[in-house]
């Protein structure tokens, strides 16, 4: 048969948009990598130091929609130094000066300044998304540079990001025009609002679909949003306290009725337990529900709440909702798919509050569809994971955190072992584990033999020789990322197959057994590897002896050899 | 529709191998190919035969269905989505993949937007999360890659342009 032409070819490409099926493309022959590479508009970067902006522009000259990662995860429990890196600047100075016009732009745990804000925002005509999780290093100034340039901005998600809130007044500097806006997320910002903007800016913005506020807007600006936005379909509610017994309540619970299409609700910030009613005639409607900004509210509160949400489909929520909370959403939410426990501080006080094994059992008996879990918990035991891993086989995440991790199971006095090794073994399409008490290298031997496809596995205060790692090294050949703290894993296991870690996206180890000599052998022999020793307390890393044992070493491949921006606590041999 | 007595004014197509079929300017305005000839002299069109060298009977009444499927859908209102997504799932399950491949060089050929549309996201749906041999097979495409390009080309991907999925 004939060949098609190149026109056809790339109408089919217009229609191939996961990421791994373009990069396939571009792999048939070299005439595809020539089309793919010219109608690539979407790209995304798991770790900004492994390739450099200039080469991305280079293979993708017309890209319009960019995804960078910066930091590592630990960043988010404090692991990893402030100043250590992941800056966005240089990607965008590049993208301006090779005149790429940008349209989207995802960030995740960036250092983003507002000199970056304000070159996006007065160079990229066409700019529409602006998405930045857990990003750090700009104020409102960037934000209103964005706002007043932006003139087609539909996304502006600032999700978990920290920020300098210097001046309530960004959200004036949209133009007095319409707006295209369909989300504006800004529920991590901690300073005041202008309301008055605020109203103007929803009512001026007939698109807005996901409307997040921050704990600074009050219920009585929350009822005139929501009468002037009916169509929202994701809310973020700011502060929610009020006198239930005022008209003005009554009112609210009366316009929340009427926003039909809500199907995602968060914020919450000052919850008062009795305000939540207001927001019960949506109840049926709701698929995602997180409560994890809400104060404290107690159990039954909760569980009234919860009790009418029989569509949750995710649920993120604190730990003083209880065993008890959780055997109703057991019995409420049957097409529950995730759910996320989070620890409060006062379980650490008091050793009956928070969650345990029975709450776990009760959602794995109730939701069935269950595949996504993180669950902080006082106390787990053996039999409970064991049921729980025949109760819910489908779990694609699993992270269990026991708020005491090296404690053993306190019924049989057993480490974990057999617990995770029932999950392992039970749950096939594992492709995160999170794990957590007292376990042995004998885990580490389950986890080699079952999980086939685990991509990212966290380890903390477990195993007690090398053997643990060498087991998940040779056995999980899926493995893209692993995250070790705390544990006994030494060197020969970190040498044992060197080699490996080019398939691995990267290693972290902290508080090991692991030798600075150690490191420059591998670094050594792998130069395509970045071995970056990082020093906790953030004093410079001196070469000191080869014995002695590293705080933290973070291991990634690049294409581009060392990074030059890195801090004087940062080494990369 | 009312039916008002009209003469009749077909356009005449001869594919490469069976006899002529008529099909109304409506449908033959959408072959861009042929909409040419309709331009250039409407009186021509319509009294001579068109000769389709590249196109066989059987691509071409599939086109014609498909095109007729689909404007008689969209005259009536919203709720055929259901019966069009079984019509074109239907459609699709009758032609195995050279069939396929050969229609879209027919619809290429005739220049039919929608069912061109129509079979390129068939075509992507069939090859998405397949493997580049897969791929290559498919398509009859020889990889002119040398063993060493290839696997650099693979490398970057791997470190540079993919990685594990997370929240």
């Amino acid at each position: 048969m004939v060949d098609f032409p190149d026109e056809v070819i790339e109408h089919v490409f217009n229609y191939m948009n996961s990421h791994r099926d373009r990069n396939n493309l571009s792999l048939v022959c070299k005439n595809w990598y020539r089309l793919e590479r010219f109608s690539r508009k979407s790209v995304l970067i798991r770790n900004c130091y492994s390739i450099s902006p200039e080469r991305v522009i280079e293979r993708f000259p017309r890209l319009r929609s960019l995804t960078l990662k910066g930091k590592p995860h630990l960043v988010d429990f404090n692991f990893v130094p402030y100043g250590w890196g992941g800056f966005v600047y240089p990607w965008i100075d590049a993208l301006v000066n090779s005149e790429v016009e940008l349209e989207e732009l995802r960030l995740k745990r960036m250092v983003v300044t507002d000199e970056s804000l304000k070159l996006i925002s007065c160079s990229f005509v066409n700019f529409v998304s602006l998405v930045l999780v857990r990003c750090e290093g700009f104020t409102t100034h960037g934000l209103a540079a964005i706002a007043a340039n932006c003139r087609f901005l539909k996304d502006l998600d600032l999700r978990e990001s920290k920020v300098d809130d210097h001046m309530g007044q960004w959200l004036s500097f949209f133009p007095d025009c319409c707006t295209s806006l369909v989300t504006l997320k800004f529920a991590c910002l901690k300073g005041s609002v202008n309301l008055a903007a605020l109203e103007r800016l929803v009512a001026r913005s007939p698109n807005l679909r996901s409307l997040r506020l921050n704990g600074n807007v009050p219920l009585d600006a929350l009822k005139k949003i929501l009468m002037q936005a009916p169509q929202l379909v994701d809310l973020g509610t700011g502060s929610f306290v009020h006198d239930p017994y005022s008209q003005a309540f009554a009112g609210l619970r009366n316009i929340i009725s009427k926003c039909k299409s809500i199907t995602k609700i968060s914020g919450f910030f000052n919850v008062l337990p009795y305000c939540l009613s207001a927001i019960y005639p949506i109840c049926m409607n709701l698929t995602c529900l997180n409560l994890c900004h809400a104060a404290r509210i107690p159990s039954n509160s909760l569980i009234k709440l919860i009790s009418r949400c029989a569509k949750l489909h995710r649920l993120w929520i604190m730990d003083w909702i209880g065993d008890k909370g959780l055997e109703a959403v057991a019995s409420t939410c049957k097409d529950l798919q995730e759910l996320r426990v989070y620890a409060s501080f006062h379980v650490i006080e008091n050793d009956l509050a928070g969650v345990s094994e029975e709450g776990l059992v009760a959602i794995s008996i109730g939701c069935r569809k269950l595949h996504s879990l993180l669950y902080t918990c006082r106390q787990m035991t053996n039999a409970v994971l064991i049921t729980v891993a025949k109760n819910c086989p489908n779990f694609i995440c699993f992270r269990l955190r026991i708020l005491n991790p090296k404690k053993p199971d306190p019924t049989t006095m057993q480490p974990f072992d057999e617990g995770f090794g029932a999950i392992v073994q039970s749950c096939r399409k594992l492709k995160r584990l999170t794990l957590s008490g007292q376990l042995t290298d004998q885990v580490f031997l389950y986890i080699g033999m079952y999980c086939e496809q685990l991509e990212t596995l966290s380890v903390a205060f477990a195993g007690e020789s090398s053997d643990g790692m060498m087991y998940v090294l040779n056995g999980c050949q899926k493995l893209r990322k692993l995250d070790i703290r705390n544990s006994p894993f030494g060197n020969s296991a970190l040498l044992m197959d060197m080699e490996r870690y080019e398939t691995m996206q990267s290693l972290w180890m902290s508080s090991c057994n692991v030798s600075i000599g150690a490191c420059k052998i591998l670094a050594k022999k792998m130069p395509s590897l970045n071995v970056e020793i990082i020093n906790g307390n953030q004093q410079p890393v001196r070469s000191a002896d080869d014995e002695q044992r590293v705080n933290k070493m973070y291991l990634y491949r690049t294409l581009v050899g060392k990074r030059k921006d890195a801090p004087e606590f940062v080494m990369t041999l | 529709m009312a039916k008002t007595p009209e003469p009749k004014r077909t356009i005449s197509l001869k594919p490469c191998d069976g006899d002529v079929i008529e099909v109304s300017p409506m449908i033959a305005k959408q072959m861009q190919t042929i909409q040419s000839f309709i331009e250039d002299d409407s009186f021509i069109a319509t009294t001579t035969i068109i000769p389709l060298p590249n196109v066989t009977a059987f691509q071409l009444s599939k086109i014609i269905d498909y095109l007729n499927y689909h404007s008689n859908s969209k005259a009536v209102a919203d709720n055929v989505k259901e019966s069009t997504k079984k019509f074109d799932e239907e459609f699709l399950k009758e032609l195995e993949h050279d069939k396929l491949k050969e229609l879209l060089h027919a619809a290429n050929y005739l220049n039919v937007k929608e069912v061109l549309d129509f079979l390129c996201q068939a075509v992507a749906d069939l090859i998405q999360d397949k493997s580049v041999k897969f791929v290559r097979k498919f398509f009859g495409v020889v990889n002119d890659y040398s063993v060493e390009e290839e696997e650099d080309i693979r490398r970057t991907h791997a470190w540079a342009f993919e990685g594990v999925e997370e929240d």
